[in-house]
């Protein structure tokens, strides 16, 4: 075998040019393995990196025998091992160097490292920030910091800090126009608690909400019109035919008009210009009454009407000059009440009605002329659903038999309710 | 023997011209006009009232449907005429439901009123076929299915597709398919304009 001595100069510089390639592939390896936290490998890769520094040194101690003449009595021993142990050597720790460093990047591909997890965060839209009791910041994205400057207008150091400012509103419209929404929860991790503070993007969120509460706000609207439109509208419809139904008069009336040119210019018989006349009564008639469409008068012509029939006078020291449906709807019925009571239990001829208005109330007094009750008036049927109704509407009702049966009534009128104020005070 | 009649309408004209009608036929006696229909009862419980010409929507809204189940529960023998001029869909059925005699519509209808009031007395039944044709937007009243005219009536209330939904007993989304079909029957844009022309025509009355 031959000695490392006995080589020619050029192989043996090839031999420590091959050393120094590994070796620096070994301290590379050293590196990598150092940050993926694999001692043993690490220690291996050492190892490799010591043994072809060794051999760097033998060559270079053999160069300098040859130049000089001179080296020390260790370096000769090994420069007396034969040339192929050094191959080996150099073959062994390259093969390892290569393994090493397939394995570095097999590694890579299979783990997870922290630089791997802050550049993947770093990615995320949504701003991730991680931090400790003591509110210290260990892990958080560029989003987050964006956001926290906009929003505590400093840096991202005090977890808590932007913590608390998170809890002011449940979304916040950066200066960016975009829209983020925070929540946070606890982790426990390596026996502590763990801030986990997260920053979601909600900007399409936010714009569709905003959009919705427009729309809302706009149905709203709509349905008020609209219900306001069903509370007016049979108002409306009745004064369109009205009008409709005076349009038709006064249509009938041009024709007649018309028939009576014709009558005139052509002597019409008797019976035509009774019928031509009948006609003008009729419309004449119409013509005069329409005057008269005032709903308090309508109720009044009512009660009158019905008082006709059933046999009582009605004699009114004032009448309703409310237009509220509802306050007259309740008048009529009290009227009624009292008209039907009058003449079935007490045989009256006329019933007196006094109707006095302020601005929140219509108060209405019946009194009649029949026979006094003799025992206290027991509320059933008609009266006691009077009570009722005029409780249900705020308003209140009072019966007073001594000195002369009454009965008083008082219905606030619109949205005001007067229920606790007495007829005496 | 005359016919004694009580007329309930509320507009000045047409119970004008009813009384003139009433007034002219020997066959028929007015004994009273009233505006209100809730005291019609009153005057029937006095006796003397064979027929009543009842208008549907009468003075402070008191209903002349339910005035007329009143009356006829207590007196069935007392002929009812409805005298209406809305072509709300329901209101035939309901008078149909509660006995009522007969129907009419006050400009729709060619046979005059003193002759349904004959008949009425001899013991017809006149009901029209159908509700007047009314032309809403693109369509009429007839192109609506029972269901859409259910929902339009509630529809003028103003509320949400889901408390419509609840009322009626069906999905909000069903409430919301219908509304659309009504929209793209009449052409119209929106519920509100539906609901209000719906309303203003009369073909939905709540």
């Amino acid at each position: 075998m031959n000695s490392l001595l006995s080589i020619s100069v050029p192989i043996q510089n090839l031999l420590c040019f091959w050393a120094q390639l590994t070796c620096l592939g070994s301290i590379a390896n050293e590196f990598l393995l150092w940050r993926q936290h694999r001692h043993r490998a690490f220690f291996l890769s050492s190892v490799c990196a010591t043994l072809c520094f060794f051999i760097i040194h033998v060559c270079m101690e053999g160069t300098q025998l040859r130049v000089h003449g001179t080296t020390n009595g260790f370096a000769q021993k090994l420069l007396q091992w034969p040339f192929e142990v050094y191959v080996f050597c150099l073959l062994a720790v390259s093969t390892l160097c290569v393994i090493s460093y397939r394995s570095v990047l097999l590694w890579g591909k299979t783990h997870v490292t922290s630089a791997s997890i802050k550049e993947s965060i770093d990615e995320l839209p949504a701003g991730v920030c991680y931090y400790l009791e003591d509110n210290r910041c260990i892990l958080s994205n560029h989003r987050m910091k964006n956001i926290c400057l906009a929003l505590l207008k400093e840096p991202l150091q005090n977890g808590a800090a932007l913590y608390e400012a998170s809890k002011s509103k449940p979304v916040f419209v950066l200066p960016d126009g975009t829209a983020v929404s925070f929540r946070h929860r606890m982790i426990p991790f390596d026996g502590v608690f763990l801030h986990e503070l997260i920053a979601d993007d909600v900007t399409l969120a936010y714009q569709k909400n905003e959009q919705l509460r427009v729309d809302n706000e706009r149905a709203r609207r709509l349905q008020e019109g609209i219900k306001a439109y069903g509370e007016t509208i049979a108002d409306t419809v009745r004064e369109e035919e009205i009008l409709q139904a005076k349009v038709n008069i006064h249509d009938g009336m041009n024709r007649m008009i018309l028939a009576t040119k014709k009558a005139m210019q052509e002597s019409a018989t008797d019976d035509e210009r009774k019928g031509i006349l009948q006609m003008w009564q009729g419309q004449a008639l119409m013509l005069c009454k329409e005057a008269d469409t005032q709903k308090s008068n309508h109720v009044v012509t009512d009660l009158n009407t019905l008082a006709q029939v059933i046999g009582i006078k009605l004699r009114w020291n004032s009448i309703p000059q409310t237009s509220d449906s509802a306050v007259l709807s309740l008048f009529l019925s009290a009227t009624r009440e009292a008209m039907i009571n009058a003449t079935k239990h007490a045989h009256a001829t006329f019933l007196r009605i006094d109707v006095e208005e302020s601005k929140n109330a219509l108060r209405a007094t019946f009194t009649n002329d029949g026979r006094k009750a003799v025992s206290p008036i027991q509320e059933t049927g008609g009266l006691l659903n009077l009570r009722e109704r005029l409780k249900k509407s705020g308003g209140h009702m009072q019966i007073q038999t001594e000195p002369e049966f009454k009965l008083m009534i008082q219905i606030p009128e619109g949205e005001n309710h007067y229920g606790n104020e007495c007829f005496n005070c | 023997m005359a016919t004694n009649v009580l007329i309930v309408e509320d507009q000045e004209m047409p119970r004008q011209l009813f009384e003139i009608f009433v007034r002219s036929d020997p066959r028929f006696s007015l004994v009273a006009s009233i505006s209100n229909a809730s005291l019609a009862i009153d005057f029937c419980r006095n006796g003397g009232i064979d027929l009543i010409l009842m208008d549907v929507m009468t003075e402070l809204g008191s209903s002349g449907l339910d005035a007329a189940e009143e009356i006829k529960k207590a007196y069935p023998e007392i002929k009812i005429i409805i005298v209406t001029s809305m072509p709300e869909d329901s209101w035939l059925d309901r008078a149909r439901r509660i006995g009522v005699d007969s129907f009419w519509y006050k400009e729709a209808q060619k046979e005059p009123i003193l002759t349904v009031m004959a008949r009425t007395m001899s013991g017809e039944k006149i009901y029209p076929n159908a509700t007047p044709l009314v032309q809403i937007g693109c369509t009429n009243n007839h192109d609506f299915t029972k269901r859409e005219l259910d929902i339009l009536r509630e529809l003028i209330s103003g509320d949400s597709n889901a408390e419509i939904g609840e009322r009626l007993g069906i999905e909000a989304s069903t409430v919301k398919y219908h509304v659309q079909n009504m929209l793209e029957k009449t052409g119209m844009h929106t519920r509100t304009e539906l609901a209000a022309m719906a309303r203003s025509l009369g073909i939905v009355i709540k």
